[in-house]
């Protein structure tokens, strides 16, 4: 493959995982006919169920073995299946441009995973949207599908910076009521928000009968606090500080953000949201290849 | 006093206001701490207000340690006191035993007066001054009747002021345990106190330091007051030695021990009297300082007495110093007539030229002077022939020398074992080419050290010959002849009887290969000497050998027996007298001990064990003794001396005394210089315990506390910030 011109694409990575698709566990809605299940049920490939006939069904669909067993007349159902129509939601506040000894950001790890998966949908004639927000929607490309659709991303990606604050709820709410149709929604963030209000919104987008996935992104020294001498850490999106002896905190501190992680699994499991836990130690592509073989496992 | 407790220095107290200084440092300081970006501190706020209160706990408590350290060191360094369970006996109800050393050497002159003196002045001022106790006893070390408590302190201050200077030895140790004892005893009081006045001189205290027991009486305090100062002037005389045998025309050597005990080199004049005579020039002699390697020094004198009979005299230094008592040394001896030596040879002539007839030779070695009387010489021996050995002739020899006699008659042979086991004398047997072995097996088994086997060896000019291979060169008969060993194997022999020795038997002289030459044993009273070879050059060389005139010379002077030790004592110990008088002879005997130049006179009857102990030895000096009253007659001698070790005036450091007798267990003990600095050492001590000590090191085990309580946590090495994330970098 050509060596990428794009900040956030590496063809060499992303070329490993060609051989998964992103399919939609779930119904979804889209309006090419590829690998995804619509919610609609009309007279496509694979069948679904049977109805009884009814005057005027077109007795093309009859099913004439279930009429030998049962002398009753029953029209085929047919799943169709659709294109997908996915929304990859990029969180650039403030918070995600953190890394301690990681190699990439949360923020580049995040545009790096959003441009992955784009190519990807994208490649198995899915469309997909990017949605860049911190306090506020930073830039919203509509779903597409084309080469030139993917350059925008691409271009778009090297384009955003880091914003300041974080207010994801409400951003979310946002979207979910402007998405019209159902589709793929990805989440790519470190959630630093609400637990309580975040999963509302995500609860907004359950609603619409979207299916979501959600990558946390996590610093691994977010989680592991691996700091030892008195520090003032500064909050990067509010500047706020706080002088804090480590030794004091460490074991209340991890804790605290294992609550918080574990909050997240288990809220999006009781809402049939997918979540991946995303430490940025991990290279992108090697957490997407476990994440779409153990996702298509599931699915057998 | 706070809390029961008192200070040595409390203006330091004044510390404890830096117990505060944590606190102020709290108050003042703040941790310039680096900054460093996070994404969010939403989970560190939280973190925090869960740790708050441990944060809180965790920050007090180290700051009251620091605290704690802080007025522990201030309190510390204040030496609290506690005040005793016990005070001291000032102002008290308690006793005293008042042990006041008159021994010899507190006779020492000393500034003002005798060490006595000094001490008698400071016991008088416990009995009188405003500490003096409620009960006392006076203790002296040199006398015998033991004492009660009393409060009639009048009596005990007279007591103190007639305390007698004596000649001997203070038993310091012994004295010491029985005013423990006696104050152990009393349960009137219960504070008590033992005062020792002494010059602590150190053979004396170095006993009491030796002493077990003490321990038991640890509540009863011990205060010593040394009465004597460092600088006393004194060279005295340690010890006398006679070596030798006291026996007419013999050469009796005097060993004489000096000790300096004066703070610098002293020079002494020592002579020899002998009735009151003196014996040739003095010997002038330098001492080094007391302490120093020769400060004490051994002279000798050498004196042949002429005549036998009883001899006094004293070895003595002439001028005066500190302590006169010790410059005088005096002896008492018996000095016997020549030695009666027997040489018996066979009865029939064996032809023999005299350079080669055992008797000859033994006679010449014997009395290489051949009888001249002008020449002084300790030995008188007689040749007789075996046919003339009888008891009779054997009542008057000191030794027999047997000179190759064949055999013995019974009757001889009985005669001959009966003077050596109760005699007392000595037979020396020579054997040679006639003797019978099996004769001298079977009728002198019973006083032989050997017995005899077959002789072997071959004699002649060519005949090979076997050399001896040791002596016993420590035994008296070869003692300090030679300075070199190897001087003394220089004998060669020949022909020997092979002999077996017999338990109880000494081996003096060995041949090479280990056969035995020369042997002795002691059956009862006397001794028997075997010589396995010839008394002749027939079989050996021996008789021509440098051993030979001594060794027969040696044997025949201590054949009466070893140096007289009897008669020479200290003052007082002891006497024992006993004259020499057939038992019937004892009944109604009394014996007179007189001392000359004086009046004194003691009249004691003699015990049925024939003899008397003489107890009167307080004054040294000559003494003379007879028997009256008895049908026998019976005299003697004997000198009563100082005692030596207390010569050595110098002290034992009271620093060495405290130590040691604190090691032992005895807490309470104060060794000073004056009795108003032992006391005040008892009464500080008494005041309490000092605990600045534990104090001190209670702020250390705070200190380590704090430290680890402090860095609990530190971790090996510190993280470093990336630039990045570094708030003022990234601005």
């Amino acid at each position: 493959m050509a060596k990428s011109s794009y900040l956030y694409f590496e063809p060499d990575r992303v070329g490993r995982l060609r051989n998964l698709n992103l399919l939609a566990r779930h119904a979804v809605e889209g309006f090419i006919s590829g690998l995804h299940r619509s919610p609609h049920r009309g007279f496509s490939v694979e069948f679904s169920e049977h109805r009884e006939y009814s005057p005027g069904d077109d007795i093309r669909h009859l099913d004439w073995v279930a009429y030998a067993r049962s002398d009753r007349y029953y029209i085929k159902q047919y799943e169709q299946e659709t294109n997908l129509r996915a929304y990859i939601l990029l969180d650039v506040s403030g918070s995600m441009n953190y890394r301690y000894e990681a190699q990439l950001t949360k923020f580049s790890y995040g545009c790096f995973l959003a441009a992955c998966l784009s190519y990807l949908m994208c490649r198995q004639q899915d469309v997909v949207g990017m949605i860049a927000f911190d306090d506020r929607v930073r830039f919203h490309l509509p779903p597409g599908s084309t080469p030139a659709h993917m350059d925008r991303i691409f271009r778009r990606l090297e384009t955003v910076k880091p914003g300041k604050r974080t207010a994801i709820a409400p951003t979310f709410h946002q979207l979910a009521a402007s998405i019209a149709k159902r589709g793929l929604v990805i989440v790519i963030s470190d959630l630093y928000d609400d637990p309580k209000e975040i999963i509302r919104a995500l609860q907004h987008f359950v609603y619409k009968k979207h299916q979501i996935i959600v990558f946390q992104l996590m610093d691994p020294a977010e989680l592991d606090f691996p700091f030892r001498k008195i520090l003032s850490f500064v909050d990067m999106e509010t500047g706020q500080k706080l002088q804090v002896d480590p030794r004091h905190v460490k074991d209340a501190y991890r804790a605290e953000i294992r609550a918080f992680v574990d909050r997240y699994r288990k809220e999006c499991s009781d809402r049939n949201i997918e979540y991946a836990l995303t430490p940025t130690s991990t290279p992108y592509d090697q957490m997407l290849l476990s994440y779409l073989a153990r996702r298509k496992a599931l699915r057998r | 006093m706070i809390l029961g407790l008192t200070f040595a220095t409390p203006l330091l107290l004044v510390g404890l206001l830096a117990a505060g200084i944590p606190f102020l440092l709290h108050l003042l300081s703040s941790v310039r701490a680096q900054e460093v970006y996070f994404p969010t501190l939403r989970f560190l706020e939280m973190s925090m207000e869960k740790t708050a209160r441990r944060r809180r706990i965790q920050h007090w408590l180290l700051l009251l340690l620091r605290a704690l350290l802080l007025a522990l060191l201030a309190v510390a360094v204040a030496e609290p006191i506690s005040e005793a369970t016990g005070g001291w006996l000032s102002g008290k109800n308690y006793a005293a035993v008042v042990v006041l050393d008159n021994s010899m050497s507190m006779s020492a002159k000393e500034a003002g007066g005798t060490r006595l003196s000094a001490a008698k002045a400071q016991a008088s001022r416990l009995l009188a001054g405003d500490d003096r106790p409620a009960l006392a006893a006076v203790l002296l070390t040199n006398a015998a009747a033991p004492p009660e408590l009393t409060g009639r302190l009048e009596e005990i201050r007279q007591r103190v002021s007639q305390a007698p200077a004596t000649h001997a030895r203070a038993p310091m140790a012994q004295k010491v345990a029985e005013a423990m004892d006696l104050l152990a005893a009393e349960t009137s009081v219960t504070q008590k106190a033992v005062y020792v006045f002494s010059d602590m001189q150190r053979a004396s205290f170095e006993e009491l330091l030796r002493h077990e027991g003490l321990d038991r009486h640890k509540d009863i305090h011990l205060l010593v007051v040394n009465t004597a100062s460092d600088a006393v002037e004194n060279v005295g005389i340690r010890s006398v030695e006679i070596d030798g045998q006291p026996v007419m025309h013999e050469t009796l050597t005097f060993i004489v021990t000096l000790t300096n005990s004066s703070p610098t080199d002293r020079e002494a004049l020592v002579g020899l009297r002998v009735e009151g005579r003196p014996t040739g020039q003095p010997v002038r002699t330098t001492l080094r300082a007391a302490g120093q390697e020769g400060a004490s020094r051994v002279v000798r004198f050498r004196h042949r007495f002429s005549q036998a009979g009883p001899v006094s005299g004293e070895v003595y230094i002439e001028g005066a110093d500190a302590l006169p008592a010790d410059n005088v040394r005096r002896f008492s001896l018996e000095i016997a007539g020549r030695i009666r030596a027997l040489i018996v040879r066979p009865d029939q002539e064996t032809g023999l030229p005299p350079a080669l007839d055992p008797a000859v030779c033994l006679r010449l070695a014997l009395d290489p002077f051949g009888g001249d009387a002008s020449i002084p010489w300790p030995v008188r021996p007689t040749v007789i022939s075996a046919g003339e050995l009888r008891p009779e002739t054997l009542a008057g020899a000191d030794i027999v020398f047997l000179a190759n006699i064949p055999s013995l008659s019974e009757v001889q042979a009985a005669a001959l074992s009966q003077y050596v086991r109760t005699g007392g004398g000595t037979a020396a047997i020579f054997l040679g080419p006639d003797v019978d072995a099996r004769a001298y097996n079977q009728r002198l088994s019973d006083i032989l050290p050997a017995v005899l086997r077959n002789a072997v060896g071959e004699v002649g000019p060519d005949a090979p010959a076997v050399g001896l291979e040791w002596v016993d060169f420590r035994h008296p008969y070869f003692e300090g002849l030679y300075a070199n060993p190897g001087d003394y194997l220089t004998a060669l022999v020949q022909r020997r009887f092979r002999v077996e020795p017999l338990a109880g038997a000494e081996t003096l002289l060995r041949l090479s290969g280990g056969e035995a030459l020369l042997l002795t044993r002691s059956p009862g009273e006397g001794a028997c000497v075997l010589c396995a070879t010839t008394a002749s050059p027939r079989w050996a060389n021996l008789t021509t050998n440098p051993i030979f005139l001594p060794m027969l010379l040696r044997m025949s002077l201590l054949s009466r027996g070893g140096p007289e030790a009897g008669r020479m004592h200290l003052a007082g110990s002891r006497v024992a007298i006993q004259p020499k008088l057939p038992p019937s002879a004892r009944s109604g005997a009394k014996v007179v001990v007189t001392r000359p130049g004086s009046e004194d006179s003691w009249t004691l009857p003699l015990g049925a064990d024939g003899r008397v102990v003489f107890t009167e030895t307080a004054q040294p000096g000559h003494y003379r003794w007879r028997v009256t009253g008895a049908d026998a007659e019976a005299a003697g001698a004997f000198a009563i001396n100082p005692s030596g070790e207390e010569t050595d005036l110098q002290p034992l450091p009271a620093e060495t005394l405290s130590a040691g007798l604190r090691r032992r267990g005895l807490g309470r003990v104060y060794a000073r210089e004056s009795l108003a600095a032992a006391s005040a050492a008892a009464a500080a001590d008494t005041r309490g315990r000092n605990w600045w000590d534990y104090l001190a090191v209670a702020a250390i085990l705070v200190l380590v506390i704090e430290a680890v309580a402090a860095n609990s946590i530190r971790r090996r090495g510190e993280q470093p910030i990336p630039a990045r994330l570094n708030p003022r970098v990234a601005a």
